[in-house]
């Protein structure tokens, strides 16, 4: 590849440039120089301040305390909920009372919650009806054609004596979906399960300095290290990305080596790629990183 | 103060005769050195009111092309300089009588030494900046990560629909990232093994769909940039979906100033 | 990177500036709903509130940013700070990490 200088692909890079680097006098009598606000830095700070408090644990209780009320407001003004029961789904919808003398749709909320479904009507208030989710053995969709000349969906639930229930909602098919997974005995966890988001946390991590190699001559630079199960790596705080990245199965031996580091006399430890370099390292603990470097190195298999 | 009482510094450099003959700077204004007896060391200046350069964007961008053509054009003939920053402009001192001239030569005869020093560091270097992206498409090979099923969007509400294309999303800037890191340290190894100093720089150009994996400010000896070129072509070569940047040369601005680890000591 | 400093382009940068940083928050939040759905700390209904009340905080902001005009800067701006803050402020506010620390 060359490199372009043309002055349509390179001009929001000159700027850049020349706004925020080139050099500055030092100097008293310098009138003006070009000043860009550095807004990472400022944030930097202010979430900083935030960090402390969040450590000492301030914002936990508030968000157990919110998620209660939140709970309760909800609940409160509906179901009564049991010790462990979590509402699943709530929707406008009634029950078809048959009993008695009574024939006809009773109006109210239908609830699903973890282990039952519950018909509530708020006011005046009543338990319509409602069934254990274990004491149904199917529920399917039914159309009815209402009074009004209208086409409706239906659930119909059948019970485990045999009985047969008719319920409406506000939205059939989604109820009727969330009843034959309740019922199959798993509720679907909310998000499916994948490898999850977090970063693995590290095996150990800290300052560590690494002797990067430059065409000038190696020059030791100050970063942090981590080890993973993954492998290694050092990154400085002036570059984006590691510098060092060394996978597990890379790492082919590690050894403490005699002279001076920039973390004193007999700081610095050697690791040995497979692929038989040499990388330098220097820890102002360095036996400790040795026999870190060495539990998290693959076991060779003997012969 | 007179309207012409201050100088615009462009940069400093060896005082060589005829080095500013015919260049102009901001608005057209011809430059000229403003040498210092018994230093060897010139200023490339011109005058100016003792007032920064200010006005809309476009007027701005219009003024670094050119700051940076008249820089541009005095480095090649003379092979070394440090290039200042946009808007640095040297007062006159009205207390001492001195004009903005004299401040300026005073300051650079303190400074000599240093400013020699930084000369010889950066004379027959460029600067070359490399810009490298990682196509998160291209890695992820446009499907699902695994793990990840493929629309599971049934009967679940708008919200938590975008919470779980939020997620799918995030695993594959995680993949990517990966990736990334492993190829940082490949290219900046191999970058190093040709330049003598790179600097981290901020991405100017990416898309949404991009990773960044390096961008950044090389110092590179004329004579190698093709080797930088070399080690970019290769890198290319061996992984579809990184989109290259390769820029320069230019006077080394990010250099300018004395090296930026202070921490770090030559082995 | 806004250069010109007349009154219109400043409160175009300041409302830029304020909508990014609620964006960074707001995506903060979204990782942080799908660490605790993941982690099974939520009821499925406390989940779909809270992923729709998020969805809602996006419409609005989407809004908000299509009234004013600033579509487009806060997507420049977004992207520059997002490699410095998204991970502090994430950091910040993963309870898990609360309680790591309340362990110690």
């Amino acid at each position: 590849m060359r490199p372009t200088r043309e002055p349509r692909v390179t001009l929001d890079d000159l700027l850049e440039v020349v706004l925020n680097k080139g050099a500055v006098l030092h100097l008293d009598l310098i009138v003006a120089v070009a000043d860009i606000p550095l807004i990472g830095v400022s944030i930097r700070a202010a979430v900083a301040g935030m960090e402390t408090m969040l450590e000492y644990g301030m914002m936990r209780d508030w968000d157990e305390a919110t998620r209660a009320w939140a709970e309760r407001s909800v609940v409160r003004r509906a179901l009564d909920l049991r010790e462990d029961e979590g509402v699943v789904r709530r929707m406008s919808g009634g029950h078809l009372l048959t009993e008695g003398v009574y024939h006809g749709w009773r109006p109210g909320t239908v609830y699903l919650t973890d282990q039952r479904l519950v018909v509530l009507r708020a006011e005046p208030r009543e338990i319509l009806w409602q069934t254990e989710l274990s004491g149904v053995r199917s529920v399917r969709l039914k159309p009815e054609r209402t009074v009004g000349g209208e086409d409706r969906l239906r659930l119909e639930l059948t019970l485990a004596d045999g009985r047969r229930e008719l319920l409406s909602a506000k939205e059939p098919e989604t109820l009727c979906d969330l009843i034959t997974r309740a019922c199959a005995g798993h509720l679907a966890p909310a998000l499916p399960p994948g490898p999850v988001t977090d970063v693995e946390p590290p095996l150990a991590e800290g300052h560590l300095w690494y002797q990067e190699p430059r065409r000038s001559g190696p020059v030791w630079r100050g970063g942090t290290a981590r080890l993973t199960s993954g492998g290694l790596t050092w990154k400085s705080p002036l570059d984006a990305r590691p510098a060092l990245v060394l996978p597990t199965a890379d790492l082919a031996g590690v050894r403490r080596v005699p002279g001076h580091g920039p973390a004193g006399e007999g700081s610095v430890l050697v690791v040995t790629t497979a692929g038989g370099e040499d990388v330098r390292l220097a820890a102002g603990d360095p036996g400790l990183w040795v026999r870190r470097l060495e539990a998290a190195r693959p076991v060779v298999a003997a012969g | 103060m007179t309207e012409h009482s201050a100088l615009y510094v462009y940069a400093l450099l060896p005082d060589r005769q005829g080095a500013a003959d015919g260049v102009t700077g901001l608005d057209g204004r011809p430059v000229r050195l403003a040498g210092v007896p018994g230093t060897g060391l010139a200023a490339l200046v011109h005058d100016a009111a003792p007032a920064p350069f200010q006005g809309g964007d476009d007027e701005v961008r219009r003024w670094v092309a050119e700051q940076s053509r008249a820089v541009t054009t005095v480095w090649e003939r003379v092979g070394g300089l440090l290039p200042m920053t946009f808007n640095v402009l040297v007062a006159a001192d009205p207390e001492s009588g001195r004009s903005a001239e004299q401040c300026l030569g005073d300051w650079i005869r303190e400074e000599h030494d240093s400013i020699t020093g930084r000369l010889e560091a950066l004379s027959g270097r460029c600067e070359l900046r490399v810009e490298i992206t990682l196509d998160r498409a291209a890695v992820t090979g446009g499907d699902p990560v695994d793990g990840t099923p493929a629309d599971d969007a049934d009967g679940r509400s708008p919200g938590m629909r975008r919470l779980l294309a939020k997620q799918r999303e995030q695993r594959e800037r995680h993949t990517a990232g990966e990736l990334a890191d492993a190829l940082h340290a490949t290219i900046r190894r191999r970058l190093l093994a040709v330049a003598e100093d790179v600097r981290d720089r901020a991405f100017t150009r990416r898309t949404a769909d991009e990773t960044g994996v390096l961008s950044a400010a090389l110092l590179v000896r004329h004579e190698d940039v093709d080797a930088v070129g070399a080690v970019l072509s290769e890198a290319r070569a061996g992984r579809p979906g990184l989109g290259i940047r390769f820029l320069g040369p230019w006077p080394p601005y990010s250099f300018a100033d004395s090296p930026q680890e202070e921490h770090a000591e030559p082995a | 990177m806004p250069l010109t400093v007349d009154e219109k382009s400043l409160k175009h940068g300041v409302l830029s500036l304020v909508v990014t940083l609620v964006e960074v928050i707001q995506e903060a939040l979204d990782r942080q709903a799908m660490r605790r759905i993941d982690g099974g700390d939520l009821n499925p209904e406390e989940a779909e509130r809270l992923a729709d009340a998020l969805l809602e905080l996006d419409e609005a902001m989407e809004q908000i940013k299509e009234d004013h005009g600033i579509v487009d800067s806060v997507a420049d701006l977004h992207r520059g700070l997002d490699d410095v803050v998204d991970d502090v402020v994430d950091k910040l506010i993963n309870p898990r990490r609360w309680a790591e620390e309340a362990g110690r």
